[in-house]
C-alpha cells in the first residue's frame, strides 16, 4: 500500500468515524426525530450508505483490505448487539405479560417467517439455485429469521430499551420477537458449519449444545467478572473484554457471536447482581460509536450490484405483512380469548424490522460465503428500508384518524401508558398504545384511560 | 482467590478454543485481544496482592499466555494487535505531555538537562565501551573489525538506551505519586525519548554510511529535522485542533480525541513522523498554551486508556522470548548492569551539580531504568535497516528490555513509597483504585 493510498485510506475513516460520532450527537437524533426517520434502520441507513460508497473501487476508502482489518470490530459489533439484546431481556418480566401473549408473539413470528422462507425461496429456486444445496436452505432460514423480527416504533438504542413498569408494551414484544432470530441464528450456526479446516469432529446437533454451554460459560464468567473491579475505568475494560473475548471465542469457533453474547447478557443480568446498572451504562456509553461503525462497515461488505437480490426485497416486505397478518388472524382465532379485549387487534400489518435482523445477515455472510448470500443481504437491508417507508406511511394515515388513533410518535400527546402487570386486572378495553413512544409516562386515570380502544387495523 | 480462578477460566476457554483451528480470521484478532486485557487486568490483580505493581502483572500475562510459554496467543495473533501498540503510544504521549506543566518543570530545568547530559548522553558512551569490550561474546560482531564495529557498538548502544513514559506514567497513576521525583522522572523520560530518537537518526545514518560507504549529511539533517520538527509543529497543529474542539463541542472530546490517536499512529509513521513526538507535543501545547479546559478531556481519557493500556503492555510480555533470554543471560545482564549502574552514577553527579532535593538525587535513575515503546519500535527499525546484524541486535535488545521491564516497575514503585511522594496525588488515575 503506497503513502497516498494509504493517507485516502485513513482520511476516509477518519471521516467515517467522525460522522458516526456525530450521527449519534443529541441534536442529529433530535433532527431525526423532526423528519419522522426514527426507525432503527431509516436512523441508520445514511451509514450503511456512507459504507456502501466508501467500499465503491472508485472511491477505494473501505477496500477489501481494509476491510478485512475492520472485521474485528465488525465481530466486536455483533457480540455487543447480542449481549445488549440478552442483558435486556428480564426473565421475571415474562411472568406479567397478558395471558396468551407468548402465543400471539409465537405466531406473529411463525406467520412471517413461513410466508417469507417459501415465498423468497421459491424465487431463488428460479434463479438458478438448487433445493439439493444446504446453502440454499440456510438462505432461506435467514430471511425468514429476518422477517420475525420487530421492533418498537420509535427507536433510541438497543441500550435504552430495558421494559420496566410504564413502558410501551412493544419495547417488550420486540424483545420477545428477537428470541426467534436468535434461535434461528443458532440452528443456522449448528446446522450449516464450514468445517473444511477444522480439528473437532462432531454432528451438527451437538453444535448446538456447545453454542449453549459456550454461552452460559461465558454468562458465568462475565458475572463473575463484573464484581472484581472498583472503578469506572476497571469496570468499563472488563465488560469489554468479556465482550471482545466473548465474540472472539464464538468467532473462533465458526458460531455466532450474536448467540453466544446472547445466552451470556441473559445470564448476567438475570443472576441476582449489584452491576446491573452498571453494565448498562458502559452499554449505553459505548452504543452510538458501536451502532454506527457496524453499520458503516455492514455498508461495505453490502453488494448491492446483483439485481436479483433486489427482487427479493419487495417480496420480502410483502411476506413478512401477509405472514403477520396470517400470525395475527391465527393468534385471534386460537388464544384471542385469553388475550385483553383489544389486544390482538392492536397489532399492527406493518411493523418496523428490527436492527437485529441486518445483524443476522450479516453474521452469518461473516462465517460462510456462497452465491445466495449477497442477495439475502440485499433483500433485507433493502427491505428493511422499504418496510421503513411502508411503516412511515401508514401511520400518518392512521395518524390522520381523529379519536383517539394511533398517532405518530413526535406529536402522541401524553396518553395513558398502563404498566404491563396492571392489564390483567382492568376491567375495560386495552388501552396502552402498542406503538407509541418508549418514554415512561405517568398512568392517567379516569374516563380517558379507561376508554375503550379505536385504534388499530384489525378490527 | 477469585481473580487466579478467573485466570484459569479464561486460559481454559483459550485453550479449548485453540485446539478447534489454527486459523482463526478475524475473529482470531479480537479473541486475542480480549483475552490479553482480561488476563492482564486480572494478573494484575493477583500480583498486585503480594505486593508487586500492577503492571508487572499486565507483562506477565503476556509472557506467560505468549507465544513462547504457553502460546495461547500467538505470534500471528500479537501482528494483528499492532494497531493497539500505535494507539497506545499516542494516548500515552498526549497524557504525558498534559502532564508536562513547564511551570512546575522550569524549577528543577537544570536538573533535568544535568540528567540528560550526564545520565543519557554518558550512558550511550558506556554502553558503547561495554559493548565493544564484550564484542567477542557477541556473535553479531564475528567478522566486524575496527570503524565498523566502532559504529555498530554506538548504534547498538543507542538502540539500548531507550526510556519508557508508558512505564513510569502506569506507575505514577497507580502509586498516585506527585512530587519533585514525580515530576522530574516524568520530564526526564519524555526528553530522554527525544533525545534518543534525535541520536538513533544521526548514528543509523552514520553506521550505514560507514558500513555502506558515504554519508549525506544534507539528507541526515533533512530527515531528523523533518521527524523531530515536523512532528512537533504537527503535533502543537494537533493541540490547537482538540483545544478548539472542546472548547466548541463540550461533549464527546474524549471521542474525538481517540480518533485524533488512531489517526496519528496511523498516519504518522508512513510520512516519517515520530507519533509519541506529535502527541506529547499536542499535550504539551493543551496544557501549557491552550485556553481550552482539558481536565475533563483528560479525566475521561483516563477511563479509556485503561483498555489500550492493558492489551500494550501484556502485548509487549508477548515479545519475550523466555528461552532466548536464558541463553544469552550472561552479556544481557552485563548491559543491565552496565545501564542501570550508569544511570545511577550520571543522575547523580546531575543532581550534586544542580542540588537537587535529596529524594531527587537519591531515586531519580530508577525512572531511567524501564523500557517499552521507544525500545520495541527501534527493535523494528534496525532489524529492517541493518539486516546483516540487526536480528541478532534486536534479540538482545529484547532481552534486555525483558529484564528491565519485569525489574523496574518494582523498583520504581518502592522508590516512590520510600520518597513519601506515593498517594500525594487526589485525582483518580487509569490504573487506580477507587
Amino acid at each position: 500500500m503506497n503513502t497516498l493510498l494509504a493517507l485516502k485510506v485513513i482520511g476516509g475513516l477518519v471521516a467515517l468515524l467522525v460522522l458516526a460520532y456525530l450521527g449519534g450527537h443529541r441534536r442529529v437524533v433530535r433532527f431525526q426525530e423532526r423528519l419522522g426517520v426514527s426507525g432503527v434502520i431509516t436512523a441508520g441507513f445514511p451509514f450503511v450508505a456512507l459504507g456502501l460508497i466508501a467500499s465503491r473501487p472508485s472511491v477505494g476508502i473501505l477496500g477489501p483490505e481494509v476491510i478485512d482489518r475492520l472485521r474485528p470490530v465488525l465481530q466486536f459489533g455483533l457480540g455487543w448487539l447480542g449481549f445488549i439484546i440478552g442483558a435486556q431481556l428480564d426473565i421475571r418480566v415474562l411472568d406479567r405479560v397478558p395471558k396468551g401473549t407468548a402465543y400471539l408473539i409465537l405466531l406473529e413470528a411463525l406467520g412471517p417467517f413461513a410466508i417469507t422462507a417459501a415465498g423468497c425461496g421459491a424465487v431463488m429456486v428460479a434463479f438458478d439455485l438448487s433445493w439439493w444445496d444446504p446453502g440454499v436452505w440456510r438462505d432461506v432460514f435467514l430471511l425468514a429469521a429476518a422477517a420475525a423480527m420487530t421492533a418498537p416504533r420509535k427507536f433510541r438504542g438497543f441500550a435504552n430499551r430495558t421494559w420496566h413498569e410504564g413502558r410501551g408494551v412493544d419495547v417488550l414484544l420486540g424483545q420477545l420477537d428477537e428470541l426467534v432470530g436468535v434461535i434461528g441464528l443458532l440452528f443456522i450456526t449448528a446446522y450449516f458449519r464450514d468445517t473444511t479446516s477444522t480439528t473437532w469432529a462432531l454432528p451438527s446437533t451437538a453444535w448446538i449444545f456447545i453454542s449453549l454451554g459456550l454461552g452460559v460459560a461465558i454468562g458465568i464468567l462475565i458475572f463473575a467478572m463484573v464484581r472484581v473491579p472498583v472503578s469506572n475505568a476497571e469496570f468499563l475494560a472488563v465488560v469489554l473484554g468479556g465482550i471482545a473475548f466473548a465474540s472472539g471465542l464464538a468467532g473462533y469457533l465458526y458460531l455466532s457471536p450474536i448467540v453466544i453474547c446472547f445466552i451470556a447478557g441473559v445470564l448476567v443480568t438475570n443472576f441476582p447482581n449489584e452491576q446491573r446498572d452498571s453494565i448498562f451504562k458502559i452499554l449505553h456509553h459505548l452504543e452510538r460509536p458501536v451502532q454506527l461503525l457496524f453499520l458503516i462497515i455492514a455498508g461495505a461488505v453490502w453488494k448491492p450490484d446483483d439485481w436479483r437480490g433486489w427482487v427479493l426485497a419487495p417480496l420480502f416486505v410483502a411476506g413478512r405483512m401477509l405472514g403477520k397478518y396470517a400470525g395475527v388472524l391465527a393468534s385471534k382465532t386460537a388464544v384471542g380469548a385469553l388475550l385483553p379485549a383489544g389486544f390482538a387487534d392492536d397489532r399492527q400489518l406493518a411493523t418496523p424490522m428490527s436492527g437485529l435482523s441486518i445483524a443476522l445477515v450479516i453474521s452469518v455472510q461473516s462465517l460462510s460465503a456462497d452465491a445466495g448470500l449477497p442477495w439475502v443481504v440485499t433483500a433485507v437491508i433493502g427491505g428493511a428500508i422499504l418496510n421503513e417507508l411502508v411503516v412511515q406511511r401508514t401511520t400518518r394515515q392512521v395518524a390522520s384518524v381523529p379519536d383517539g388513533a394511533v398517532l405518530p410518535i413526535a406529536e402522541a400527546p401524553a396518553r395513558a401508558y398502563e404498566p404491563i402487570d396492571e392489564l390483567d386486572d382492568r376491567s375495560g378495553g386495552y388501552v396502552g398504545p402498542i406503538y407509541a413512544d418508549e418514554e415512561s409516562r405517568p398512568v392517567q386515570r379516569g374516563p380517558r384511560a379507561s376508554a375503550p380502544a379505536k385504534r388499530g387495523r384489525w378490527r | 482467590m477469585i481473580p487466579l480462578l478467573l485466570l484459569f477460566a479464561i486460559g481454559g476457554l483459550m485453550q479449548a478454543a485453540r485446539t478447534y483451528t489454527a486459523t482463526g480470521g478475524a475473529s482470531a484478532t479480537e479473541l486475542a485481544f480480549g483475552f490479553l486485557l482480561l488476563t492482564a487486568y486480572f494478573a494484575a490483580r493477583v500480583v498486585n496482592q503480594i505486593g508487586l505493581p500492577k503492571l508487572t502483572g499486565y507483562l506477565l500475562a503476556g509472557v506467560i499466555g505468549g507465544p513462547f510459554v504457553l502460546e495461547l496467543v500467538t505470534r500471528e495473533m500479537t501482528d494483528s494487535l499492532k494497531i493497539v501498540n500505535g494507539v497506545a503510544t499516542c494516548i500515552l504521549g498526549l497524557t504525558a505531555g498534559a502532564e508536562l506543566n513547564l511551570k512546575r518543570v522550569k524549577p528543577v530545568a537544570s536538573t533535568l538537562r544535568g540528567i540528560v547530559i550526564f545520565g543519557v548522553l554518558g550512558v550511550i558512551a558506556v554502553l558503547a565501551g561495554v559493548l565493544y569490550l564484550i564484542r567477542p561474546m557477541l556473535p553479531m560482531f564475528n567478522g566486524m573489525e575496527g570503524t565498523g564495529a566502532i559504529a555498530v557498538c554506538v548504534l547498538f548502544a543507542v538502540a539500548l538506551t531507550p526510556q519508557s513514559p508508558a512505564v513510569v506514567m502506569a506507575i505514577l497513576s497507580e502509586t498516585r505519586a506527585d512530587g519533585p521525583l514525580s515530576q522530574i522522572c516524568l520530564a526526564a523520560v519524555v526528553v530522554a525519548d527525544l533525545v534518543v530518537v534525535l541520536c538513533y537518526a544521526i548514528a543509523a545514518a552514520v553506521t550505514a554510511g560507514i558500513l555502506g560507504g558515504g554519508v549525506d549529511a544534507v539528507e541526515l539533517a533533512t530527515s531528523v529535522g523533518w521527524e523531530l520538527f515536523g512532528s512537533m509543529i504537527f503535533g502543537i497543529a494537533i493541540g490547537m485542533l482538540v483545544g478548539q474542539f472542546v472548547r466548541s463541542v463540550p461533549r464527546g472530546a474524549a471521542m474525538f480525541a481517540l480518533l485524533i490517536c488512531v489517526v496519528v499512529a496511523q498516519v504518522a509513521s508512513r510520512v516519517h513522523l515520530d507519533p509519541l513526538i506529535v502527541m506529547l507535543a499536542a499535550g504539551i501545547w493543551l496544557e501549557n498554551f491552550s485556553r481550552a479546559d482539558t481536565s475533563a478531556l483528560l479525566e475521561s481519557f483516563e477511563s479509556a486508556q485503561l483498555p489500550v493500556f492493558l492489551v500494550w503492555f501484556a502485548l509487549s510480555g508477548t515479545q519475550l522470548d523466555i528461552v532466548q533470554l536464558w541463553e544469552g543471560i550472561v552479556p544481557v545482564l552485563i548491559l543491565a548492569a552496565a545501564r542501570a549502574g550508569w544511570f545511577a552514577i550520571g543522575t547523580r553527579i546531575a543532581c550534586a551539580l544542580t542540588g537537587a532535593p535529596p529524594a531527587v538525587t537519591k531515586h531519580s535513575w530508577i525512572g531511567l531504568v524501564p523500557q517499552a515503546g521507544l525500545s520495541l519500535a527501534l527493535i523494528v527499525t534496525i532489524r529492517s535497516n541493518f539486516p546483516s546484524f540487526g536480528g541478532e541486535a534486536a534479540v538482545m535488545i529484547l532481552s534486555l528490555l525483558g529484564v528491565n521491564v519485569l525489574v523496574s516497575p518494582v523498583l520504581l514503585r518502592s522508590a516512590l513509597i520510600r520518597s513519601g511522594e506515593a498517594g500525594q496525588k487526589h485525582a483518580a488515575d487509569f490504573a487506580a483504585h477507587g
